[in-house]
């Protein structure tokens, strides 16, 4: 027995997991980049552990395969994203589109010709499409994943928003930019609840000691993790709605509403404050919520938590009840700034108008016009109504109508750099 | 009798203005101008990214009423603008469209294949006939019968449509199993009931 053998057996066996990988159809090279990049890290780390011998360290043995079993446990739902990014379930003709849709979000100093940003577009056997964010096994690399069963359903693309968010977050640093001021709303949260935090805390003797003795702030610190969690999903709900407008709080009712039962999370607002600020941003970017939209969600149980930390979670959510207009302003200035264009009432008119004639739309502004048109589409009830025999497949049409839309409005871009 | 191109740009330019209420419209990338230039009675037809072949090593032989064939006998592929599939001698395969056409209810069309991609051994083996009232993108049979493999690309021009007038039959569209589609579709054949009876006989 060995260890060394057991991990390098290991490696090998991923290795030739890879190869067979390389076989399957990539309809773009984004995945066969990203499979490469993961075949090249493993190849690395065979050549390190196959370096080691008879005089290496036990310790360091120990420690390089501990690592590498590590690697795996991370690297292995990848390649499975990587090769649910080929199966045709998925709706393709979103990539081209999508892809230059995060190019300009991520990259928006870079020339356009110049963006780098790759994609994986795939689904997920979870009915979560929030799964991967921006991850340092693959640089440049964005990650979108739809539940498998709507990984076709174009009506759902506006949510890829706030994946897009998370790398805008990452990237941008700010986590580091929203920190002090959420650390400030904390520590005010706490001095105005100041008998109700020292019944918990003793230890701490007066306000003074919060943000100046180590144990002191280690009180609040779990706090703090919160609140910059939930400012970060805010942040990239924000985003979604930024870009998409309504259509994002339609995909977002359409995946979640009214909710799961199970209690909520406290890296999450709670949800019908993570609601009432999806229909506080889109008032504040001016798009119109849909009609009840509060009305269609719940909140979830709460969860069981110790005293202490139920007073942190408090904390938290106030933090970012207070933090909400900024992350709303900073949101909508970073996608100004990137150039993409937003929704536009009389554009989505006009490609719901070719709509009810069951055809695409030619020389559509913008992505995000498309699928605000496509959810007008759905969400028209009378829709096609003297054409029994396409509205008895009404949702199959309007995905593969608004998909054909998509690939158009794809190669009207093509064709226009081309010239 | 055949459209003529001006009969064709009338109806095309009709069918993209504002409150059209039953327009023919056959989009994108219609040249119109090279429509009004050539004088032809056809619009050529481009090839989209979608095909679909038969499993042949998971059944023994097509049977007519076997429903399945679309979802547990055929394999689907997506080859995106800039790739390329590969038509090898003897082949065949479903592609589509890339154009989406909607006829209305007073027109009719054939779709044949381009006589230049004959010569090289491509066959559009299409069914031809297109009714009144269709709309979604066309399902092509393409069959290579000649000696080399054929490269073929999203985006070619691979057949041609002609069009016809027809008097309203106040029919809304044809069968819905092949309307909206952006993929090449087998259909259900199925057997009737004049068949099933001579069937039983």
């Amino acid at each position: 027995m060995s260890l060394l053998n057991y991990t390098i057996g290991r490696i090998e066996s991923i290795l030739a997991s890879i190869k067979q990988l390389e076989g399957a159809e990539f309809p773009y090279q984004d995945s066969q980049d990203a499979l490469h990049t993961i075949q090249r890290f493993f190849e690395r780390q065979l050549n390190d552990l196959k370096a080691l011998d008879e005089n290496t360290s036990p310790y360091v043995v120990k420690q390089k395969c501990s690592f590498s079993l590590m690697d795996l446990f991370r690297c292995l739902p990848l390649l499975g994203f990587i090769l649910r990014s080929t199966n045709v379930r998925n709706a393709f003709e979103i990539f081209g589109p999508l892809r230059n849709t995060a190019r300009a979000v991520l990259e928006p100093e870079a020339e356009v010709q110049e963006r780098t940003t790759k994609l994986l577009l795939s689904s997920e056997w979870g009915y979560s499409p929030v799964t991967y964010h921006e991850i340092s096994d693959l640089p440049g690399f964005v990650l979108i994943g739809l539940p498998a069963p709507e990984s076709s359903n174009p009506l759902l693309i506006p949510l890829s928003g706030h994946e897009l968010g998370h790398s805008v977050w990452a990237r941008r640093r700010f986590k580091q930019y929203f920190r002090p001021d959420i650390q400030k709303r904390i520590l005010a949260y706490i001095k105005t609840h100041w008998k109700e935090y020292q019944a918990l805390f003793p230890s701490v003797s007066s306000p003074a000691e919060l943000d100046t003795i180590l144990f002191a702030r280690q009180t609040w610190l779990r706090a703090l993790h919160w609140a910059l969690k939930q400012a970060e999903e805010s942040f990239c709900d924000f985003v979604g709605i930024s870009i998409y407008g309504t259509s994002y709080l339609r995909a977002f009712a359409y995946l979640l509403s009214p909710n799961v039962s199970s209690p909520r999370s406290a890296n999450y607002p709670d949800s019908m404050a993570r609601v009432r600020n999806l229909v506080k941003a889109a008032n504040s970017y001016e798009f119109e919520p849909t009609k009840d939209y509060e009305d269609m969600f719940r909140d979830r149980p709460p969860q069981q938590l110790r005293p202490e930390d139920k007073f942190r979670l408090s904390a938290a959510d106030y933090a970012l009840e207070k933090t909400v207009d900024g992350l709303i302003s900073k949101a909508e200035e970073f996608v100004s700034l990137s150039g993409v264009l937003k929704p536009d009432g009389d554009g989505i008119k006009s490609i719901y108008e070719r709509y009810k004639l069951v055809v695409p739309a030619e020389k559509c502004r913008s992505l995000a016009d498309i699928l605000n048109a496509a959810w007008e589409a759905y969400e028209d009830r009378g829709l096609w109504s003297s054409m029994p025999d396409v509205a008895k497949d009404k949702n199959r049409v309007i995905r593969d109508l608004v998909l054909k839309n998509i690939e158009m409005f794809h190669g009207e871009h093509i064709l226009r750099n081309a010239q | 009798m055949n459209l003529t191109a001006d009969e064709v740009l009338s109806y095309l330019k009709k069918g993209q203005e504002p409150g059209a209420k039953d327009p023919l419209v056959i989009t994108p990338y219609s040249d119109l101008d090279k429509l009004k230039d050539s004088g032809l009675a056809a619009i050529d037809l481009r090839l989209g990214t979608w095909f679909v072949t038969l499993r042949a090593a998971r059944m023994p032989y097509m049977k007519i009423e076997d429903s399945t064939v679309q979802s547990q006998l055929s394999k689907t592929r997506y080859v995106p603008f800039g790739g390329a599939y590969y038509l090898h001698p003897r082949t065949f395969v479903l592609g589509i469209t890339l154009q989406w056409i909607r006829l209305p209810k007073n027109l009719t069309a054939f779709v044949i294949g381009k006589s230049s991609w004959g010569r090289r051994g491509l066959i559009i083996a299409t069914a031809t006939g297109v009714h009144p009232g269709f709309m979604g993108c066309l399902t092509l049979e393409l069959t290579n019968v000649g000696e080399i493999p054929i490269e073929i690309k999203p985006g070619v021009e691979i057949c041609q449509i002609f069009l016809q007038e027809v008097h309203e039959t106040g029919a809304t569209c044809v069968g819905s199993q092949f309307v909206g589609s952006r993929k090449p579709r087998f259909g259900d054949v199925g057997l009737d009931d004049i068949a099933k009876k001579l069937g039983e006989a």
